[in-house]
């Protein structure tokens, strides 16, 4: 399956993924049957309970950890069992990654955290510094493009994050809880940031939340339970 | 290239006072200094030997196995005409006897005949002489070392009545002998070296073959100086293949291999010692970028989600200890140049100047780069703070993102 013939591309495609963690207490079975296809532009929710193993899924798919068995596919690409080096390429140009604590580089500004993420995607300060400062000023921090991460809050923060994510024109953007550490308003300006910013890059979203009004304004909504996914459908929730 | 980037901006944190980077580079400097300082100064005092050695003796010295070296104005025109030659003497080697007032009041000394026109365009012996001059040397009159001269007792001025072991040979044997020869002292030499200034004596060529009995135009061996003094053991391997069997040329390296190699071994001990205590800093500052590397283990994984292969991870953090090794080494550079400046007001502080004149006859403190010294450091210690920073780098670039990205400390 190349990306290329086909009408819908999917972005992102899991089958059948499973992951235990090996524990002194024995495998610890987190996800047991994960099957999800994410097509270009769509936007998913993820939901579930603390602990059900929402984070780990993102990592599988994002290629940061690996799946015990299942397959992956990135762009119609096969990407399991693959070598971390091909991976790190193929993330850097196709995946863009929000986390719930921003996870900026401390020694580097907000304009050179964003810079740093086209360059590792190999792209030239010269050609990125403009598309940088644009992004930047989309997510409303212009003046702020020379502070360090220790000179901003916590929204502004996510906010470079949410740039640095966009950067590199991805296909698709992992966001886990990209508003759980901050405040209900902050939140909710980030969330209609990332949602607005996806939708107009036509970038495919999959959105881990908590909070069941973000989840909704996603097209699809899924549940983790039990190490599966489900539709919002099937488990009564809505 | 973002990992030196990301690795200049880890290591120099802006607007902070970069502890991290600084104690470890400091450290490095320190440790290529104590190694360059006392590299150096071993190679001082080695090289100042050395010339000393060759002023001396000059660079190669043709030696025979019979008594004398007859029809010497031959030979010596035969060599100066040798490539690269720059300038030939003959002289005669031997020993003489003082007998003093009482009968068993004897003393043996050194002396050298020596051409005085031809003699100093090899060894430069003017610089040394302390009181008269080569000029004042005649066939009656003789120049003594310093320590010679308290030695017998003698001063400027002063008659010794000399013997050659030669006369007393025939004496003992009951032949007829020639009296002994009265000399007049007409200078004081002294090079700094304590038996030769108190065993070695001057006199003329003429005296010395009448004294020991040789023949006109003859020498016990000649010296000589070449344009190149680094092609003495070269230049002395070529003359030994076409010599007669009863001659041969000996480089001044060959001359005191000894005393060279003892100087030799003592600066690999010392670079040895302090390559240990090098190597026990770097351990120190390997254990320092460990805790480094360990403090951004969050950031390796953040790297790894961004898309950095894990060789660039391992570059982030080999860089830095590249970069520490480069500065560490150029200040420690600086240092060396700092403190060998003033090694005349520090050995003066320190108090030893005395020990220095006594023992090693230095009126100042010698000064020779050796560049070699210079390299091997530089080498040893960019490749050690790398290499020491290999070990955090590895486990860096190994550490699974996933697991990365959750740790908490
Ligand atoms: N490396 C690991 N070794 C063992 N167990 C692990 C490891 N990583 C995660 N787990 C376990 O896997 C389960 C899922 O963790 P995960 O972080 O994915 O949960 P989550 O759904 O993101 O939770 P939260 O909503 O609190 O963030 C947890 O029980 C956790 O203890
Ligand atoms: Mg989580």
């Amino acid at each position: 399956m190349s990306p290329d013939n086909s009408s819908t591309p999917l972005v992102l495609q899991a089958e059948s993924l499973a992951k235990s963690f090996k524990t002194p207490r024995g495998p610890l079975d987190v996800l047991t049957n994960v099957t999800l296809s994410v097509s270009a532009g769509e936007c998913v929710s993820i939901r579930g309970e603390s602990g059900s193993g929402k984070t780990t899924l993102l990592q599988i798919l994002g290629g940061l950890d690996r799946a015990s068995s299942g397959e992956l596919s990135w762009n119609g690409e096969q990407v399991s069992g693959r070598s971390n080096a091909f991976l790190a390429t193929r993330r850097a140009r196709w995946l863009g990654y929000v986390f719930q604590s921003y996870h900026l580089v401390p020694e580097l500004s907000a304009l050179e955290n964003v810079i740093l993420a086209a360059r590792i995607a190999g792209q030239s300060t010269k050609v990125t510094t403009p598309k940088a400062r644009e992004l930047l000023a989309r997510v409303g921090l212009e003046h702020r493009i020379q502070h360090l991460p220790s000179q901003l809050s916590g929204g502004e923060c996510q906010r470079v994050a949410l740039a640095r994510a966009l950067i590199n024109k991805p296909r698709l953007i992992l966001a886990d809880e990209p508003t759980g550490n901050l405040d209900e308003r902050t939140g909710e300006d980030i969330m209609a940031l990332l949602l607005n910013l996806a939708k107009s890059e036509g970038v495919a979203l999959v959105l881990v939340t908590h909070n069941s009004d973000f989840a909704r304004r996603a097209e699809r909504q899924l549940f983790l339970r039990r190490g599966e996914l489900c539709s919002a459908l099937e488990t009564g929730e809505s | 290239m973002w990992p030196f980037f990301l690795a200049r901006k880890q290591l120099f944190p802006p607007r902070r006072f970069p502890v991290f980077a600084f104690i470890s580079i400091l450290g490095v400097a320190c440790g290529v200094t104590a190694l360059l300082v006392v590299q150096t100064v071993m190679n001082s005092f080695g090289e100042e030997h050395r010339i000393r050695i060759r002023e001396a003796d000059g660079e190669v010295t043709l030696h025979t196995s019979n008594k004398f070296i007859p029809d010497v104005s031959k030979v010596e025109v035969g060599i100066a005409a040798l490539p690269g030659v720059k300038a030939v003497s003959p002289y005669i080697n031997n020993v003489l006897v003082v007998i003093g007032e009482s009968e068993d009041d004897i003393r043996f000394f050194g002396t050298r005949g020596i051409d005085i026109d031809k003699e100093p365009t090899v060894t430069p012996l003017a610089k040394y002489i302390e009181y008269g001059s080569l000029n004042d040397l005649d066939d009656d009159r003789i120049i003594i070392g310093k320590r010679l001269a308290i030695r017998l007792g003698v001063r400027i001025g002063s008659r010794i009545t000399v013997q050659s072991p030669y006369e007393i040979a025939h004496s003992i044997k009951g032949e007829k002998i020639k009296l002994p020869r009265e000399l007049e002292i007409c200078g004081f030499f002294s090079t700094g070296f304590a038996d030769a200034d108190e065993n070695t004596s001057f006199v003329t060529m003429r005296t010395a073959r009448d004294l020991f009995g040789m023949p006109p135009d003859s020498a016990s061996a000649i010296h000589l100086t070449l344009r190149d003094p680094a092609q003495a053991e070269s230049f002395a391997e070529e003359l030994n293949r076409r010599l007669p069997l009863n001659m041969f040329a000996e480089p001044w390296t060959e001359a005191r291999r000894a005393f060279l190699d003892a100087i030799g071994m003592e600066k690999q001990m010392l670079f040895l010692l302090m390559f240990i205590i090098t190597l026990v800093a770097s351990f120190s500052i390997g254990s320092t970028l460990f805790s480094h590397v360990v403090r951004r283990t969050r950031e390796i994984g953040l790297i790894s989600a961004l898309g950095g292969a894990p060789s660039k991870i391992l570059q982030v953090f080999m860089t830095q200890g590249f970069l520490i090794g480069i500065l560490g080494y150029g200040i420690g550079l600086g240092l060396t140049f700092l403190i060998l400046h003033f090694r005349q007001q520090i050995v003066t502080l320190m108090g030893a100047e005395a020990t220095l004149l006594k023992q090693y006859r230095f009126e100042t403190v010698p000064l020779h780069y050796d560049s070699n010294d210079f390299i091997k450091a530089a080498v040893l210690t960019i490749v050690l703070m790398t290499l020491a920073s290999l070990i955090p780098s590895i486990w860096a670039a190994r550490r699974k993102p996933s697991e990365a990205m959750r740790d908490v400390t």
